[in-house]
């Protein structure tokens, strides 16, 4: 019966889903068609094509056609994977992008498990003490962090602790004068990693700890935590074993839904240092005014967000057993 | 009541203030209160007495920054607990006194399976290998079937819930249960039935228990004896029957008013009139003197000793209307009776 | 007294913050006035440190620092002021329409807004603004695109609170038309969350116009603290202050209305905690 209340509730996010990347897709169409200039001009970017290539396009795209039929192809043609050519990196737009995608995972996901057990362990500290020094320290580090022009705190990482201090490399993902493999390689990409990772985790703590905070107090203060000391638990177990994962759902959540603001900023930070991911590909995109990678880049983050919802929303059910048996959203 | 019996509880003479943004507030001005072994004792009064307040004090389960206890002991099972610290209570709760409470959803953790939740206890109190088979054990003596260890609470009813927060307190194997409101929440049927259920245990596990309601119609079925209390101060005391039979403080005489649903015109609910006292002011005389319909000079002065009304069965009131104990030459000046 | 103080001390935030905004549209109104050398006149002083000539240095033209962010305040403010206005228009009529007619278009409405608050704005901005051109305009367009749901949102929330409310009522009783209702009656009740939220969209938007620069993606001919940082970013080994001052610049900017919409919404809602 749960495993069909949990499919119930899937289903039922799926049907939110789809509704919003048809969207999503119509939105990216009408980009094209919208902005000043020839579509094909969208379509194929400036960099020089090969003769013929734009009359390939606007045959596939039926740019002579009406324009229910165009956005009926260019759904087939999204459908089929062709998110067009990329000529300034000779491949196609679709590979480049998921190539690049891996080294951001590779910047955002531990910023993001980072920033994720910092505010939360800041939260825990912090919430006893409502009020307290050290509280309001919190919730007005979450003010800068959320006024802070990422890419310049990034800017300020690299001046302080590359250039000023020598402790770190500024740019890149590895060591450019030494081929490594195995362990030092990884431990290279590790050390390059430090500075992006922690102007990504500054960023993130600010969303996390503001949540964390209030999260924690509310659990804390809910009855159920008496019960669990009534019947002499210690208070480490009460806290880890019924504050901790009452206090984490709300987290989870806003971490979640979160997702293209997350990546918002990891591909801003990768700009400053330089880490091959899919901000640099975007920043060198717009260099080379190559705007299918751009408009490639905006469909499956899009996307990539979409699915980021779905998955919390599934997290979040099988964190809290009344979701699932309502199937409601938690707004 | 067989006086045989050790106590389980004493609390004698606790003062409790909590520390507010408004200043100090006395929620205990001298509470005294004895539970021997196996027996069933109501603690009765209004919302804002202190009842819940003496509840949470037997298991140091008040906030540890903002309330204080200023004097006197809290004794359980003969052990002085009055002045553990939060680190010291950890050892303590659970066993010999466990504690169940009003609102059984709230008081339930959302996101644990109830056999979880009581597998806890176990664990706690009583490690063993076969904790599972326990839980079903404790599901059924609280007639709950024990497939509902795996359900969450939201998925139970309100008299369901009632049942697995008491099987969370009875995996403790506690000698004493204090239970505080436990069927306010619960519609008149459950309430019986839960209240059947209370007496059940206690007759089969032999378990004393501390029942805080604001009902005396609750503590008439499952009592066996109560203290009446007001303002942080026990009022009067005794075996439900002799109390019932003669209430003695025009307190506990205006609650009977109440419970015995004298309506008046309009068909309200006949109360006490006048408004809660306000636990900011130190009280001198007896707490209740501005409502009292009785109210004396001496009561806003100063607040009487017990006197004992009913030799060898302990009823005993705190009231100027009754003569003060060796006191005689005076009581005779005074009204007895009401 | 702690409550009190941590209410003064809030409200204390928010006069700071209102009278540094206060200097800034100062700043920007006086643009043409401003004394000191004009931000674009290249001069050979180039990558000069700080210094008595140069307070804050100057860039790899000879151009000076100081200058720049002054004449830069006059397009953050532009576009925050712009943007914000423009999407708390756009959000308060759909909204309200939303809220009060409720049924199938206060369906599609929200669930156009929906997809607006899932997708990541910045990236479709940055998208938007790359394909049609740099201007101010047009970015500002884009930001009021984006942002107008939060206060359609908002305002969708307060119409349907604010219409069950029983003066409403009263007013319909006397034979009032629906959209007087809404426009006298509904509208102005719920405009203090929204002016709350409005002052948010403007720090919003000043961080998008700012990161929109420095990914390259204003004219070059204006002045603006994004496209400040964008050249600091290639002489970050030798030249600091092209980094460190105009982000100081944007970070001041955006943490004043943070902090000035915070206060906003504290003062106005005397029932939120400070």
């Amino acid at each position: 019966m749960r495993r069909s209340l949990l499919a119930r509730f899937l289903l039922a996010r799926l049907g939110w889903a789809i509704p919003v990347i048809l969207a999503i897709l119509i939105v990216n169409f009408l980009i094209i068609h919208i902005v000043p200039g020839d579509p094909i001009q969208a379509l194929i970017g400036d960099f020089p094509a090969p003769p013929g290539y734009a009359d390939q396009i606007r045959h596939e795209f039926g740019l002579d056609q009406p324009v229910l039929t165009q956005l009926g192809l260019y759904l087939l043609n999204l459908a089929k994977g062709q998110l067009g050519f990329s000529f300034a990196n000779r491949q196609p737009v679709l590979g480049l992008i998921l190539q690049r995608a891996q080294f951001t995972l590779i910047l955002m996901l531990p910023a993001l498990a980072l920033a994720a057990s910092l505010g939360i362990v800041m939260a825990l500290a912090a919430a006893p003490r409502a009020g307290s020094l050290y509280d309001s320290g919190l919730t007005a580090l979450s003010l800068v962090g959320f006024s802070l022009p990422i890419f310049w705190l990034g800017q300020l990482l690299v001046i302080m602790f590359a250039i000023k201090l020598h402790l770190l490399p500024a740019q890149g993902m590895f060591s450019l004068r030494t081929r490594l493999t195995g362990w030092p390689y990884v431990l290279d990409v590790l050390w390059h990693l430090i500075l992006p990772m922690f102007a990504v985790t500054i960023y993130y703590v600010a969303i996390v700890a503001r949540v964390a905070r209030a999260s924690v107090l509310d659990a804390l203060s809910q009855d159920f935590v008496l019960t669990a000391k009534a019947k002499g638990l210690s208070r480490r177990r009460v806290l880890w074993r019924h504050v901790l994962p009452n206090a984490l759902i709300p987290v989870v959540t806003v971490i979640g839904y979160n997702f293209g603001y997350s990546l918002t900023g990891a591909i801003l930070v990768e700009t400053v240092f330089a880490w091959p991911g899919l901000g640099n590909l975007f920043i060198t995109s717009i260099g080379n005014r190559d705007y299918p990678v751009l408009q490639g880049i905006f469909l499956l983050t899009a996307i990539a967000v979409v699915i980021a919802n779905v998955a919390t929303d599934l997290v979040y059910a099988s964190l809290d057993p009344r979701v699932r048996s309502t199937g409601l959203r938690h707004a | 009541m067989s006086p045989t019996k050790p106590p389980i509880l004493q609390i004698e003479d606790v003062r409790l203030t909590f520390r507010t943004r408004e200043g100090a507030i006395r929620a205990l001005n001298g509470a005294s209160l004895t539970i021997h072994e196996g027996e069933a004792v109501g603690l009765v009064g209004e919302s804002g007495s202190g009842k819940s307040t003496l509840a949470r004090a037997v298991l140091g389960l008040n906030p540890e920054r903002s309330s204080r206890i200023e004097a006197g002991r809290i004794l359980m099972a003969g052990r002085d607990v009055t002045w553990l610290s939060q680190g010291e209570w950890e050892g303590e709760r659970g066993h010999p006194v466990a504690m169940v409470f009003q609102d059984p959803l709230s008081f339930l953790n959302p996101i644990m399976r109830i056999g979880r939740q009581i597998a806890e206890s176990i664990e706690r109190h009583t490690p063993q290998r076969r904790v599972a088979e326990r839980v079903g054990e404790l599901l059924e003596l609280v007639k709950l079937p024990s497939s509902l260890a795996r359900a969450y609470p939201h998925e139970l009813s309100g008299g369901m819930r009632q049942r697995a927060l008491l099987a969370v307190a009875l995996a403790c194997e506690p000698r004493l249960l204090v239970a505080d409101e436990p069927t306010t929440a619960l519609d008149v049927t459950t309430q019986a039935e839960i209240l059947a259920l209370l007496r059940d245990l206690r007759e089969r596990l032999g378990m004393a228990m501390l029942l805080i309601t604001h009902d005396l119609g609750i503590v008439a079925s499952a009592c066996e004896r109560l203290y009446v209390i007001y303002a942080g101060r026990v009022l009067e005391w005794g075996r439900t029957q002799n109390v019932f039979a003669a209430p003695a403080h025009p307190y506990t005489v205006g609650l009977f008013h109440a419970a015995r649903a004298d309506r008046d015109a309009k068909g309200r609910f006949a109360t006490i009139g006048g408004e809660p006292p306000d636990l900011g002011e130190p009280a001198q005389g007896c707490p209740f003197a501005p409502r009292c319909p009785k109210a004396m000079t001496e009561c806003v002065r100063s607040m009487p000793d017990a006197t004992v009304l009913d030799q060898g069965e302990s009823h005993a009131v705190r009231c100027w209307l009754y003569p003060q104990p060796g006191d005689a030459a005076s009581a005779s000046g005074r009204v007895v009776g009401g | 007294m702690h409550r009190t103080w941590r209410r003064f001390s809030s409200y204390r935030a928010g006069v700071l913050a209102a009278a540094y905004v206060l200097l800034l549209v100062l700043v920007a109104l006086a643009t043409p006035f401003l004394p000191g050398p004009d931000p674009r006149q290249i001069s050979n002083e180039v990558m000069q440190a700080p210094s008595f000539a140069h307070l804050l240095g100057t860039d790899e033209l000879g151009r000076d620092v100081l200058s720049g962010i002054l004449h830069g305040v006059e397009v953050s403010l532009t576009v925050g002021f712009a943007a914000a206005l423009a999407a708390t228009v756009i959000g308060v009529v759909i909204g309200a329409t939303a809220g009060y007619y409720g049924g199938a278009l206060d369906l599609l409405v929200m669930r156009i807004a929906e997809v607006f608050q899932v997708v990541p704005s910045f990236i479709l901005a940055a998208v938007i603004v790359a394909l049609s051109g740099p201007g101010l305009t047009r970015v500002v367009t884009v930001i009021a695109l984006l942002a107008w749901p939060q206060v359609a949102r908002l305002m969708r929330g307060e119409v349907m609170r604010i219409k069950g409310l029983e003066f409403v009522d009263a007013v319909r009783c006397l034979g009032v038309r629906e959209p007087v209702i809404l426009a006298t009656e509904v509208i102005p009740n719920a405009l203090a969350p929204v002016l709350a939220a409005g002052t948010l969209i403007v720090a919003q938007a000043i961080l998008l116009e700012a990161a929109l620069s420095f990914l390259g993606l204003s004219s070059a001919d204006l002045v603006s603290w994004g496209r400040m940082l964008n050249s600091g970013q290639r002489f970050l080994y030798n030249a600091w202050w092209l980094s460190v001052f105009p982000g100081t610049a944007i970070f001041l900017t955006v943490l004043a209305f943070n902090l000035l919409g915070d206060a906003i919404g504290a003062a106005l809602n005397p029932r939120a905690e400070a």
